[in-house]
């Protein structure tokens, strides 16, 4: 593999992050669970052989992070709606939509969602990584799908 | 399809760490590099730990006894008087920790004087230590048992002296030539404060001539057997054996097969008791 560190920080990062957040929906919690897996990265860099081993991994090891902030005790706390500046701050109205009908999907569904529309991965890996099987994924996107567009109706073309 | 695609798509795209999130983490990719030699740190830390914890083991494996020897195995230890001659500087008569029942330079059979300064016998409690525990006694008899080494024709000395040289058959025993606190022959049996005064249990009965006594001695838990017939003494050590406040077994001593029981009783005190070998294994189930 010829990334380097800051290659594979830079490469990865907004990806690691944006599944971070797909778990945790708050900004602070990817962050935290970004520079976790990237530090358990720095132990284990080395041992990958190819750029794509190395992107399930780090997607792997982010989803299982996100489970165990998830599942752990200081998660399971209540957020005041002005820790979500996403929330407040004043945004156009179809985008508001669109974040609403996000955070109403939940965890679940918003992992598969992006794994499978925004990184592209196969359904069989996106199965790997979330530790589920392959119709659990297609059920959940199936899901997915059908809730978002019960939730958002019209075409996104309009935005 | 498409659209829900669209909508996702353009839901992460403004999903981003901050730019100041990145900035740490590229500093954080950084600061392992800066510091190469530190990789190795880890690793040869590894590296001791592993070779401390093997000499460590070994050592230990070395170190470590026998996790219960045999009856057979116990040693006798050194007599008092023998140890007692390799430290000449070392005042006899201040000594108060007699551990063994008196019968030097006295003309009356022993038992006659052990009879009375057993304290705890007649009124200690049952034993605590569960009978679970007790040894197995079809493991305890040896099959070859060992006579006991104490010299028979040695006369008991008549007085407790430093000088007096060191017993030729003491090298039977072994010897603890660095301990100052060795017991003396002459003891004053009346003497109530000492913790660690034995407690000689009577004779069992008329064929077993044999009085044991336990004793404490430098953190050893040791057991002096005499003969009352002609007051020779053997020295047995139990040190590591008593540790759940029970040990039984069989051993022979100067020609007898007794059984040797040593309980602990609810004061912490250590009692011994002999039994013939024979009536003891009857009553064995």
């Amino acid at each position: 593999m010829e990334l380097d560190d800051e290659q594979v920080i830079r490469c990865f990062g907004p990806s690691l992050y944006r599944l971070a957040y797909s778990y945790c929906a708050q900004r602070e919690d990817a962050e935290d669970v970004v520079q976790e897996v990237l530090i358990k990265y720095l132990r284990h860099r080395g041992a990958f052989s190819s750029e794509q081993e190395l992107r399930h991994w780090l997607f792997k090891v982010t989803a299982n992070q996100c489970r165990d902030l998830l599942r752990s005790a200081w998660k399971k706390k209540t957020v005041p709606l002005e820790d979500r500046p996403e929330l407040t701050q004043p945004a156009p109205e179809r985008d508001l939509d669109l974040e609403r009908a996000m955070q109403a999907l939940g965890p679940a569904y918003r992992t598969v969602l992006y794994l499978y529309y925004y990184e592209d991965l196969p359904v069989a890996q996106v199965a790997q990584i979330l530790h589920l099987s392959q119709t659990a994924v297609r059920s959940r996107l199936d899901r997915g799908r059908k809730q978002l567009k019960a939730r958002l109706g019209g075409a996104p073309s309009e935005r | 399809m498409n659209d829900e695609k669209q909508w996702i798509r353009s839901y992460y795209d403004r999903v981003e760490p901050s730019e100041e999130f990145e900035q740490k983490l590229l500093a954080l990719a950084r600061q392992p590099r800066r510091k190469a030699p530190a990789r190795l740190k880890p690793l040869a830390a590894a590296a001791v730990m592993v070779l401390l914890s093997l000499a460590g083991f070994g050592y230990l494996k070395m170190q470590r006894p026998a996790p219960k020897p045999p009856v057979e195995a116990l040693q006798p230890v050194q007599p008092a008087a023998s140890v007692q001659a390799t430290d000449p500087l070392e005042p006899p008569p201040t000594e108060p920790a007699v551990h063994r029942p008196p019968q030097s330079g006295q003309t009356e059979p022993a038992p006659t004087q052990l009879l009375p300064t057993e304290p705890a016998a007649p009124t200690d409690p049952a034993p605590t230590a569960p009978t679970a525990t007790e040894s197995n006694p079809t493991e305890a008899p040896p099959t070859q048992p060992k006579p006991t080494e104490a010299p028979p024709t040695e006369a008991p000395p008549t007085e407790p002296s430093p000088t007096e040289p060191t017993d030729s058959e003491a090298p039977t025993y072994p010897t603890e030539p660095t301990d100052p606190t060795v017991p003396e022959e002459s003891v004053d049996p009346t003497d109530p404060t000492d913790h660690t005064e034995p407690q000689p249990s009577e004779p069992v009965q008329e064929a077993l001539p044999l009085v044991a006594a336990y004793y404490t001695l430098n953190g050893r838990d040791l057991v002096v057997v005499t003969n009352t017939r002609d007051d020779t003494e053997t020295f047995l050590d139990f040190t590591g054996l008593l540790d759940e406040g029970y040990y039984r077994g069989v051993q022979q001593i100067q020609g007898y097969l007794v059984w040797i029981e040593i309980r602990q009783t609810t004061r912490g005190e250590f009692q011994v008791e002999l039994t013939p070998y024979e009536e003891q294994q009857e009553d064995t189930p």
